[in-house]
């Protein structure tokens, strides 16, 4: 069936601004098209279920950068301006090329996630409708009942614009919705309501080589296979699982009638079913605003629900050569004795396409079932459990989003300026003029004196201001030498930081390069000899780190480093300090790991007696907080001396200051 | 004498033995009954040269060169290609280079820093 040998290749376009096509195919490394979960067999959603394809890709980068912040890349450029290519809402079409047969397998945005090294996801068409909210209530249906697909136009078009998403319905479902009010929701919420009364798929599929929004009828009595695949040509792998669980094969829906006006109620059974699994009951309460409310529609309604369910769920999964003609609703048989022995049917539920040009891996995985199924998971959320009220439903709650381990974004259509809310802070970013501004997550304040430390404990590094408040500003004794200020705060992390609030005599100052970098525990780094009389040293350290972290993991990675400093002549080492500095990061994609790589710094400032001193940096432990978590690069990473500097200042006074400590939203 | 390789049109001198390899890219792999398939993206050629004892300054034309350009991709053409503008788009893999030093006469001429390379060039 599949040639056993075939010459692959894929194109890869993104829109620019002004409509012309980027043809990224040569970058591209990798590449998944995926509609519904192919990671589980039975459990979880089906591409039946969700509706929506999904493209993730990499790009390579050679030459000029993809990143979308690189504004003299070649990529970010279009007639002499800045414009990313890479950018939210940038269309893209990914085909792959098999003997020289080309298949689009994607079309639709950019947006759910654009990285600088070329890592993006993509939703199909259908993101624009998911990112359209219905601001303006509306009434759809009439008294006489309205044809489903006529109302789905219509709010495709009131909310989008006329004829700007054309619905494709090559045959009418005969589903009349009578008079109701739509608001609150995005477009794409609104119009799958209508069609889940029916239990139609509704969504984007390849039709005579274009992507098109279809409202269509699974087709569920489908019992002959579209292709025929067998174990010696065709399959790498083929796992089964049966699971019962989700059978249900009495289906109990009740609704109110629009003619009685009271709650009815009608029962469909499949006998064939309860034989096999025994009486396995769901009721269906549907509210009193249902668009369901005559017993045809209720019963057309329950059979939708029967048929998908009456039967073992998803069973199988099927690891094939990159075959692209598969797709959700298409059957298959299969001829594998190592796992059956019979020629089975079944019927594709999710599927996922890779192109891996550097993994050298160009493979479809299905997750296939015994017959063809418009839902699954769609219709055991609507369940009713035994001693529930009726289900509520996202839309029954209202326009809240999910609380996630991700930012929460809103954007100001007037303005366009897009407001982000993490456990960090709050944040308005101007797309028009690039301008961050962090809004403050917590604020400390206080007094101190010169040489204090003042402890926060708070979670990410603050901004620190210090003014004096109590400080000579001219020593008589010292009126022949140039005096000066030096304000500042020092040794600022999470924890605290030090107050520095003196009168000085100006003396020399001395700033030194960097030291080695320390990567293993007890590697350590010293200086040259000082300036003689030095009075304070301030040392500026940097850390690198890269780790990977698995999907919806933290990991992290923690120096610890000890400063002490030797006088010239003494062979004891005094103790400075001794501090940690560590990068944790959490992963928030579900199905890739993350490479995370970073640089963060530390100063660190003290007085010391005066003479000639040398600094040693040593490295005492390293660690992680979440082991088991990533692969760490510890050959990569270290901690280093980036920078020193030595003053012979004299401190001719000190004094007292205000400070306002500030954890930010945006900040480090 | 003509040498029998360039790079980026610098001659790479007395090549006394080339290695050619080629690298397949793609998918290969046994179904479930046990069938080797495969799905092809490219075959990629590559060549290991070796040359003999070489004065310093002719070493160090190609390597200074491929410094200057990041060891990045240039223009390969051995005697085998025919005419010298049938290139091949290739990288030389810094890792891939071994210089020998060697002391040597050539032409008659005593070299005290001769240089005996081997590199290996791949098409991109």
């Amino acid at each position: 069936m599949i040639p056993a040998n075939r010459k692959i290749s894929a194109y890869l376009g993104i829109q620019r601004a002004d409509g012309t096509w980027a043809d990224l195919s040569h970058y591209l490394t990798q590449t998944e098209v995926e509609l519904g979960d192919v990671s589980l067999v039975g459990t979880g959603n089906a591409g039946v279920d969700g509706r929506v394809r999904t493209l993730r890709f990499s790009l390579k980068q050679e030459g000029d950068s993809f990143s979308p912040r690189d504004k003299n890349s070649f990529w970010n450029t279009l007639n002499g301006e800045y414009s990313p290519l890479l950018w939210p809402n940038r269309k893209v079409r990914f085909d792959a090329i098999i003997d020289g047969v080309s298949y689009r397998l994607f079309e639709g945005y950019l947006g759910d996630s654009i990285t600088a090294d070329g890592s993006c996801e993509c939703r199909d068409l259908s993101k624009r409708l998911q990112d359209c909210y219905i601001e303006e209530k509306r009434i759809y249906g009439s008294e006489n009942g309205t044809p489903a697909e006529d109302v789905i136009q219509e709010i495709l078009d009131d909310n989008l614009g006329e004829g700007e998403v054309e619905l494709y319905c090559p045959v009418s479902p005969g589903f009349m919705v009578l008079t109701y009010e739509l608001d609150y929701m995005s477009v794409w919420d609104a119009i799958q309501q209508v069609a889940g009364q029916f239990g139609w798929f509704l969504g984007y599929r390849l039709v005579d080589g274009e992507f098109k929004l279809i409202l269509m009828e699974p087709p569920r009595q489908k019992d002959t296979p579209d292709y025929v695949l067998n174990y010696e040509d065709d399959i790498y792998v083929q796992e089964l699982e049966i699971n019962d669980a989700d059978v249900r094969n009495v289906v109990v829906v009740t609704y109110k009638d629009s003619e009685t006006g009271q709650r009815a109620t009608v029962t469909l059974e499949e006998e064939t079913s309860i034989n096999l699994f025994g009486r396995r009951a769901m009721q269906i309460e549907e509210a009193d605003t249902s668009l369901i409310d005559t017993e045809e529609e209720a019963e057309r309604f329950a059979q939708a629900a029967l048929d998908d369910l009456h039967d073992l769920p998803a069973v199988c999964r099927i690891d094939l050569p990159i075959f692209p003609q598969l797709d959700v609703f298409s059957t298959i048989q299969i001829h594998n004795p190592r796992i059956s022995s019979t020629e089975d049917f079944y019927a594709v539920n999710s599927v996922r396409h890779t192109l891996d040009f550097v993994g050298g891996k160009f493979r479809t995985e299905v997750i296939a079932g015994g017959k063809v199924i418009g839902g699954h998971a769609i219709w055991l959320r609507k369940e009713t459990r035994p001693g529930a009220k009726e289900p509520i439903k996202e839309e029954d709650i209202g326009p809240i989003d999910k609380i996630e381990n991700k930012p929460i974004e809103i954007v100001d259509p007037s303005s366009g300026i897009k407001y982000s809310m993490d456990q960090w802070g709050f944040v308005a970013v101007d797309p028009n003029t690039e301008e961050v501004r962090p809004y403050v997550n917590r604020i400390a304040m206080g007094e101190a004196s010169d040489g204090d430390f003042i402890s926060l404990d708070f979670e990410r590094t603050p901004q620190v201001k210090v003014v004096p408040r109590g400080l000579t500003t001219y020593n008589p004794d010292y009126s022949t030498d140039k005096q000066a200020l030096r304000v500042f705060a020092s040794d600022i992390s999470p924890e605290g930081f030090k107050v520095n609030c003196k009168l000085i005599v100006p003396g020399i100052e001395t700033i030194h390069g960097q030291g080695d970098n320390l990567r293993d525990v007890g590697d350590y780094w010293i200086s040259p000899y000082t300036h003689p009389n030095t009075t304070s040293c301030l040392v500026s350290i940097r850390a690198w780190f890269r780790y990977d972290i698995w999907a919806r993991m933290y990991n992290s990675a923690y120096f610890v480093y000890r400063i002490e400093e030797q006088p010239l002549g003494s062979s004891i080492w005094e103790l400075v300090g001794e501090w940690t500095i560590g990068s944790r990061e959490f992963n928030n994609n579900w199905l890739q790991a993350r490479a995370f790589s970073g640089a963060k710094t530390a100063t660190h400032q003290w007085d010391t007696s005066g003479g000639q001193k040398r600094i040693k940096l040593t490295m005492v432990d390293r660690y992680s907080l979440d082991p088991g978590t990533g692969t760490m690069y510890w050959g990569e990473m270290y901690v280093r001396v980036n920078s020193w500097r030595e003053v012979s200042d004299f401190v001719a006074d000190t004094g007292d200051v205000s400070w306002l400590a500030i954890e930010g939203g945006g900040g480090g | 004498m003509a040498s029998s390789a360039r790079f980026d049109g610098i001659d790479i001198p007395l090549v006394y033995a080339v290695e050619i390899e080629r690298e397949f890219i793609g998918d290969r792999a046994r179904t479930a009954g046990g069938k080797l398939r495969q799905d092809l993206v490219a075959v990629k050629r590559s060549w290991q040269l070796h040359t003999r004892p070489l004065r310093l300054e002719q070493a160090n034309q190609l390597l200074d060169h491929l410094e200057a350009i990041n060891y990045g991709p240039g223009d390969f053409w051995l005697d085998d290609f025919g005419f010298t503008w049938n290139t091949i788009k290739c990288i030389i893999f810094p890792e891939s280079i071994h210089e020998t030093h060697v002391e040597v006469s050539i032409n008659g001429e005593w070299h005290s820093n001769a240089r005996e390379l081997s590199l290996t060039v791949v098409e991109v």
